[in-house]
């Protein structure tokens, strides 16, 4: 690795956090192997209209959690800009996965979802289709808000602080009202990527369910080589 | 000039702030070397030096704001009216609101002249309308500022000059009931004809409030500071009476400074 690209403690983060994600798709690995649907038949027994229904319940189900996931990704951002240290290993090891997760395009984390979901049809899992929403909303939203709270001039901070206001007073009376604007907007690119993933979703679903026929692995193996040079253009960007 | 010295010339021979041996660092980078000086009530102490020098990191080590720099490490003691700065039972915000500040920039919150103002008496704890009306009055009359703003309180301080938007700065800060303010190179932004208001308006308020006042023009130093202390590569070269530092300096290094060769 260039010494001028990264040096070595950012190359620890850096590995750490591809070695998780790894181990991650390892393990979706083993779970698909085990999946009847992939390089396997799909039995039209599973999924059928009644699936395609409870897929609609869940997401409808799963709206409060979706502003849910919004919220909290938005006090996040907040919570790494305006109170975590910003040279400390845990904002270090956070921002990485944040950063990378971000980058990675949603067409990719959408065909993911649709493994997340089938693996589960017979029990369409809310939580699996909850967890699609976190790893696709979450960094993305989380890292687009640090932006925002990014341009809001230090030395506006700096006035208030001088003035005896508490780092609360700061953030609620001029950080966050400089970023409400570029706030709005990350939450409805936000809500327009989850709709686009439920869409997927969806139509997924419909076409195993009219059409029988199989997944093969090997788009498993591009969807996992997709995601490993995602992660890697990534890392190589530095930031 | 000794501390003695400057305690028998003055009337209030407690200093406000004492320094003992500061050194300030920002990661690596020694900024303030063996800092020692004592600030008196009620006179206007200087610091002067070219720039980059530590004038700006000294003062900010005074009301804590270098604690927003993750890598700012000291060494040394300072005393306010007796108590450590730095120690851990110390509110921050309190001191915040002790040690007031002005900035180089002028930095009016987006909300109205009156608000603005208000915003101090209101972290104090003061919430009743009749009593912020007078602090507002009274602090925008010490910034000499009311005359011109006292029909349009309500409206933006857009609407204000550079040098009005620092007036209305001064204002806020002393709306925090201040026992020391902090001009960081309050000039900076002002132009010719906005510059000698604000130094009447900094003269005014030495009856009051202990001052401190950061500028690299020297001639503002000599007209406006009673106390004036040189700095050159975070090392406080000479600190003494206003006159003496400029008149009869007794370091070459100072010599060199106030008489335009260096810096």
């Amino acid at each position: 690795m260039n010494a001028n690209i990264m040096n070595r403690s950012e190359l620890i983060y850096h590995t750490i956090a591809v070695g998780t994600l790894a181990i991650i798709i390892v393990l979706l690995w083993n779970f698909t192997s085990g999946s009847s649907y992939v390089d396997g038949a799909i039995n039209s027994d599973v999924i059928t209209e009644k699936t395609v229904s409870t897929i609609y319940g869940q997401l409808y189900q799963m709206i409060p959690s979706i502003c849910g996931v919004i919220l909290l990704s938005i006090i996040v951002s907040f919570y790494l800009e305006e109170w975590l240290q910003q040279t400390s290993w845990q904002y270090r090891i956070i921002q990485r996965y944040i950063v990378v997760l971000a980058k990675i395009p949603s067409l990719v984390v959408g065909i993911m979802a649709v493994y997340f979901v089938l693996f589960h049809s017979q029990h369409i899992a809310y939580y699996s289709l909850l967890l699609t929403v976190v790893l696709l909303v979450m960094p993305a939203t989380i890292w687009s808000t640090q932006k925002a709270i990014q341009t809001v001039d230090m030395s506006v901070r700096e006035a208030a602080y001088a003035l005896g206001a508490s780092r609360w007073r700061v953030v609620t009376g001029h950080v966050f009202p400089r970023t409400f604007p570029a706030v709005l907007a990350v939450i409805g690119t936000a809500i327009s990527r989850i709709l686009a993933v439920a869409a997927l979703l969806i139509s997924a679903v419909w076409i195993y369910a009219l059409n029988s026929f199989t997944i093969p692995k090997s788009v498993f193996v591009l969807l996992t080589c997709s995601v490993i040079v995602s992660v890697l253009s990534n890392l190589l960007d530095g930031k | 000039m000794t501390k003695d010295a400057l305690v028998m010339q003055h009337p209030i021979n407690s200093p406000a702030l004492y320094i003992n041996d500061l050194n300030v660092w920002f990661g690596k980078n020694q900024v303030l070397k063996n800092l020692t000086f004592d600030v008196f009530p009620r006179q206007v102490t200087a610091f002067i030096g070219p720039s980059k020098c530590g004038k700006t990191a000294l003062v900010r080590c005074l009301n804590r704001l270098n604690d927003l720099q993750s890598d700012f490490k000291y060494t040394g003691k300072i005393h306010f009216n007796g108590v450590d700065l730095y120690s851990s039972k110390v509110n921050v915000t309190d001191i915040a609101q002790k040690i007031g500040m002005v900035f180089n920039k002028p930095i009016p919150f987006r909300r109205s002249i009156y608000e603005n103002v208000a915003y101090t008496a209101r972290l104090r704890g003061i919430k009743h309308a009749s009593q912020l009306d007078t602090i507002v009055e009274e602090c925008l009359r010490e910034a000499q500022l009311w005359d011109e703003v006292c029909n349009e309180l309500h409206t933006s301080p857009d609407i204000l000059t550079i040098g009005q938007q620092q007036q209305l700065c001064i204002a806020r800060a002393l709306a925090g009931h201040p026992d020391i303010l902090i001009f960081d190179e309050p000039c900076e932004q002002l132009d010719a004809t906005e510059t000698p208001k604000l130094e009447v308006t900094v003269q005014n308020l030495k009856s009051r409030y202990s001052l401190i006042f950061v500028t690299n023009k020297r001639r503002q130093a000599a007209r406006v500071s009673d106390v004036a202390g040189f700095l050159y590569n975070g090392e406080l070269i000479e600190f003494g009476h206003t006159e003496q530092i400029f008149t009869n300096p007794k370091d070459k290094l100072t010599e060199d400074y106030v008489t335009g060769r260096l810096g």
